[in-house]
């Protein structure tokens, strides 16, 4: 039986860190593809704004919006505020991305990083950001795949709740178990993307797609997904295929394969040991198995897949 | 046998099929219509004052009189009553709504059986007779009408030029609708409501007498709540949206006056739309949007499609509605799905405000005053994506809702003393009484 420390990582929300450097690794494929630098970030940045200072850090992003539903605790945001770049826009995702304008003057980066479970508002946003994004420009969702219930039949029946009249009656009952939830929340995305997205193409004549970029999974806690790519047309899809992003990077998908980011509980002892021997193989491992002191070969796997993206931390206070 | 399969038009199609598409308000509206044209092809920038077009009508006759410049005798000659426009006309340089080449033929054959047309211009003059019956009596390869008498290389004075119709022998069904006073008012409405716009610019519309006024539909628009406003070119037609908070009426949001109104050249063609049409969803659409609910009684959007090719406008062919697949209003109803979503969630915030703690910001909303949405109103409105009631500034006293539970007879015996007719009221009168008694 595993001890508590298989079960509970004690540092603090690595998966999430994972994913953002992730994200930081695509976006800069991507910003070497296109060849233009101009970029606006639109997150949900919350009090912390994570994702705001790697960003601006990571690729100088001086237009940066910032979306938050707590009007009431203004003076609070506005206090954390890390950045004089980030403007802030008080409302819901719904209420403000239908008000935000200038999406054809620049690459869009937007991260609409949801901590509830996939409902129809999401599907909303979604709809007003591929009626407005540009090609080129790229958006993310994250939001939580669990839902109530046991049985599948309890589970679709939160389901529908939460997505009203956006629920899909062709969708299985046994789709509806934990683990293949993401794929349904994926095809109800997928559906409201090319929905809108035909939509635009049918009255402008135009040949945009979207190619996804990715569908993790990971869980700090909850479980969570997260799912999104970028707006193209015939020369960007192009460049992107002869780029093979797809192959050097292993997190990133473009159909129903999923990544899970799944961070084995090792110790920083035994991590320094599993860098200074990767990569791996499992012959070498077989061979070797004495030196790694009953680290599981499937440990080494999982962490192999991420180490690059691992937040190495290490305690330690700031006094202000 | 020739090998020719007969597919060419018979004049009795004209004459009773295509009447059936309208309604009579519709075909007395063409009428104006077309009077209107004369108007805009004379003065520029809508300035119409002095100009009149006079309606008049009973039972045995209806008679449509204008000073809008007249119709030239090329012109009448050649194209006004061809049906169907020829390929060959080219485009006005005004914003008309006559497009379609069938619009004043087909109103005529709604009405009656026999039409005189006269008209002058500043160098020509023409009067026109016809009796449909002996027309249709006529060979099926004469389609052709001709002038009673014309007149060229005139120099007539201001106060002549106009155009004047009657018919008379009116089809049976219309005669009595003619007579009847509830038609009259209708009629007036109708009027009122698709061409407003044009009164407002100065145009007389005169109906049995009855001086018409026009309306146009107001909009919150001040420092704190501005409408949402986006304006576009798409192709030859430019396009402005406008959506916002209608004024309260007294005390409440009218909802028969909720939803989308669209103007094609002035003209409007779609009244208070709540249903998928624009951005709602209905029985028809239920993927997109939200049904209409009396929450959303102060919603208002507007939209006008201006085009000096009225035929690239997304009108159907009686200009009472849209063409609802064409792309031009396609691409609009994007935009306004989006600018929908702005303004429903201000809505929502309005009356979750009130629900949650009421702070007096639905009040404050429902105080301010609205702005007519005149061409010129319309044109000062600045492009615009942001409203909220974040920027509203309270002015009225919050307010609280206080329950309680009183015996009914109580409470009976106290309506009757008060003369109030609900418990709402004596509630209310007896708290005002305290206050002034004991505070």
């Amino acid at each position: 039986m595993p001890g508590s420390d298989q079960k509970i990582n004690y540092q603090v929300r690595p998966a999430k860190s994972i994913e953002r450097k992730m994200l930081c690794d695509l976006i800069r494929e991507i910003q070497l593809i296109r060849a233009d630098g101009a970029m606006r970030y639109i997150g949900l940045g919350a009090k912390y704004f994570t994702d705001f200072l790697l960003l601006h850090n990571e690729f100088g992003i001086t237009d940066m919006i910032s979306i938050e539903a707590e009007k009431e605790r203004q003076i609070r945001y506005e206090f954390n505020k890390p950045l004089k770049c980030i403007q802030m826009w008080y409302g819901t995702t719904n209420e403000v991305l239908p008000q935000i304008d200038g999406f054809d003057e620049k690459m869009n980066l937007i991260w609409l990083d949801y901590d509830n479970s996939f409902e129809d508002t999401m599907l909303f946003d979604i709809e007003t950001i591929c009626r407005n994004l540009n090609v080129g420009s790229m958006f993310f969702v994250s939001c939580n795949y669990s839902f109530r219930g046991e049985k599948p039949s309890e589970k679709m029946e939160s389901f529908k709740n939460n997505v009203g009249d956006f629920f899909d009656e062709k969708i299985e009952k046994n789709n509806y178990t934990s683990k293949k939830m993401p794929i349904v929340i994926k095809k109800l995305i997928d559906n409201q993307i090319n929905k809108t997205i035909d939509m635009r193409n049918r009255l402008d004549q135009g040949h945009i797609e979207y190619l996804q970029l990715l569908f993790l999974t990971y869980k700090d806690g909850a479980p969570m997904m997260t799912i999104g790519g970028i707006l193209v047309d015939g020369v960007l899809k192009e460049k992107i295929r002869n780029s093979n992003l797809f192959d050097k990077y292993l997190f990133m998908s473009c159909d129903d394969h999923i990544f899970a980011i799944d961070i084995p509980k090792l110790t920083n002892k035994e991590i320094q040991l599993i860098l200074k021997n990767l990569p791996v193989t499992e012959e070498d491992f077989l061979e070797h198995e004495q030196k790694f002191y009953g680290i599981e070969y499937e440990e080494i796997c999982k962490f192999q897949k991420i180490y690059r993206y691992y937040p190495y931390y290490s305690e330690g206070f700031f006094n202000t | 046998m020739d090998n020719i399969v007969k597919a060419s038009p018979t004049k009795e199609f004209f004459v009773n099929m295509l009447v059936r598409d309208i309604l009579l308000k519709q075909a007395i509206i063409e009428l104006i219509d077309n009077s209107i044209d004369g108007a805009r092809s004379i003065r520029e920038n809508n300035q119409y004052s002095g100009l009149k077009i006079i309606v008049k009508f009973d039972n045995s006759k209806f008679v449509i009189e204008d000073n809008c410049g007249g119709i030239p005798l090329d012109v009448a000659a050649n194209y006004a009553f061809r049906f169907g426009r020829p390929k060959t006309v080219e485009s006005s340089d005004t914003e008309t709504t006559g497009i379609f080449g069938i619009g004043m033929k087909r109103a005529l054959f709604k009405i009656g059986n026999n039409f005189s047309i006269h008209s002058t211009t500043k160098t020509t003059e023409f009067q026109l007779n016809l009796n449909v019956k002996e027309w249709l009596s006529k060979d099926d390869g004469d389609w052709d009408f001709s002038f009673s008498s014309y007149n060229e290389n005139m120099n007539n004075s201001e106060e002549l030029l106009g155009t004047k119709i009657e018919v008379t022998d009116l089809n049976l069904e219309i005669a009595s609708e003619l007579s009847s006073e509830e038609f009259e008012k209708e009629v007036i409405e109708h009027i009122q409501r698709r061409v407003g716009l044009d009164i407002a610019y100065g145009i007389a519309i005169i109906i049995n007498d009855k001086t018409l006024v026009g309306n146009n539909i107001s909009l919150i628009d001040n420092e704190e709540i501005k409408p949402v406003k986006e304006e576009y070119q798409d192709g030859e037609i430019k396009v402005k949206i406008l959506s916002g908070i209608a004024p309260r009426e007294g005390k409440t949001y009218p909802p028969e006056k909720a939803g989308w109104y669209i103007y094609c050249n002035g003209r409007l063609v779609v009244a208070a739309d709540k249903t998928s049409l624009t951005t709602w969803k209905d029985m028809e659409n239920k993927s997109s949007g939200i049904v209409f609910h009396n929450n959303y009684a102060g919603f208002r959007g507007i939209v006008y499609f201006n085009s000096k090719h009225p035929e690239k406008l997304p009108w159907n062919t009686t200009k009472t509605g849209l063409d609802e697949t064409s792309l031009v209003y396609l691409r609009a109803r994007e935009k306004m799905l989006e600018i929908f979503k702005i303004v429903k969630n201000i809505l929502d915030d309005i009356r979750k405000n009130t629900e949650d703690k009421d702070d007096g910001i639905e009040e404050t909303i429902a105080i301010m005053q609205g702005t007519e949405m005149t061409i010129e109103n319309v044109n000062k409105v600045k492009e615009n994506r942001v409203v909220s009631i974040k920027n509203v500034s309270v002015i009225t006293v919050p307010n609280v809702t206080i329950n309680y539970k009183k015996p009914k007879e109580e409470a009976e015996e106290l309506k009757k003393v008060l003369g109030v007719k609900s418990y709402r009221e004596v509630g209310e009168k007896t708290f005002e009484y305290y206050k002034d008694a004991e505070c």
